[in-house]
């Protein structure tokens, strides 16, 4: 199970909104590359992996994903503090913000929801580990 | 017809023993004959005689590890995984 | 009396610094799992960690439920701010 600490794994004060930058940075919470479908990818595999060690890093590295998918939600979150609505309208975030207002909602940059079609988690310890690879290329 | 069904033997029976060459760096490629399967193959190949069809990834091992505060900074403890991200094309500032 | 009340946004940094060592470290000790390096480094980092996040609980608020303080007046864990929030990375 889980716990929760009270901290970002790394500190993030954004200080300058900005509306258009955050419609971009959004796809690293919930696009096909980002750290939901990641946490969800390793969380997921985990059960069926027959090495204590492989299940053991899958299940760490699955809850660090989960940590940084907190950190861009900050981000996002101080990028779009306190917009005027001439501000949503010109940067376009106004496509956003008629769905989900100031909400954080795991989509991609392209509006595309989030999908457990990003990950697969197929069984075969090898396969699963390669799609590891290719979706996190240096991690693993 | 013959016996095609699987039968681990023939999958045992593969190019090379398995044995790994040790591989002398920027060594120019030379014909060697392994003394215990007779095979020959290039010494600088340090994947010779590994299986085909098959990924590898090399062992980590416990060195080169940053102070805990640059580790931090960097996001990584591991000096070795520090592969900060040019956007240009697949490559990295060389040290 | 002063009670050495460590300076707040010095132990929070220092905190993430020696947190994430643990987090690294047991990373690699989850496929090496008897590396004597390795495991000793965990443990040096695991104990300032433990007792960094126990001051800073003692001293400003709880970042673990484990170092709720208790008994207590107030229900600090649902204290603003929050991490994503501002102020809340101190």
């Amino acid at each position: 199970m889980w716990n929760y600490e009270k901290r970002l794994q790394y500190p993030v004060k954004i200080t300058q909104t900005n509306p258009e930058i955050a419609q971009v940075i959004i796809t690293q919470f919930g696009g096909p590359d980002g750290e939901l479908a990641a946490s969800m990818r390793y969380l997921s595999q985990r059960y069926s992996m027959p090495y204590n060690e492989v299940t053991g890093i899958l299940t760490d590295i699955g809850t660090e994903e989960l940590a940084h998918m907190e950190m861009i939600c900050a981000i996002v979150h101080q990028l779009t503090r306190n917009l005027t609505p001439e501000q949503l309208v010109e940067s376009g975030f106004d496509k956003y913000y008629v769905d989900h207002t100031l909400a954080l909602w795991p989509q991609a940059a392209s509006g595309a929801p989030w999908t457990a079609t990003y990950f697969q988690s197929k069984g075969d310890p090898i396969t699963d580990i390669h799609e590891d690879m290719a979706a996190d290329g240096t991690i693993l | 017809m013959p016996n095609y069904r699987y039968n681990s033997q023939d999958y045992m029976r593969r190019r090379g023993c398995g044995q790994a060459t040790p591989s002398p760096a920027f060594s120019s490629p030379q014909e060697e004959v392994c003394p215990v399967c007779r095979d020959t193959r290039t010494t600088y190949d340090e994947l010779s005689g590994m299986p085909l069809a098959m990924a590898y990834v090399p062992w980590q091992e416990w060195q080169n590890i940053y102070e805990a505060e640059k580790g931090f900074c960097r996001g990584t403890i591991f000096e070795e995984l520090d592969k900060p991200f040019c956007g240009i094309g697949g490559c990295q500032n060389v040290r | 009396m002063s009670d050495n009340k460590p300076c707040r946004a010095e132990l929070f940094e220092w905190i993430n610094v020696v947190s994430f060592a643990v987090d690294d470290v047991k990373l690699y000790l989850d496929t090496h799992p008897h590396d004597c390096d390795a495991l000793e480094y965990f443990e040096e980092f695991k104990k300032q960690r433990v007792q960094a996040l126990k001051e800073y609980a003692k001293y400003y608020s709880p970042l673990t439920l484990d170092t709720a303080c208790t008994p207590a007046e107030r229900w600090a864990w649902i204290d603003s701010p929050w991490p994503w929030q501002e102020g809340g990375c101190q």
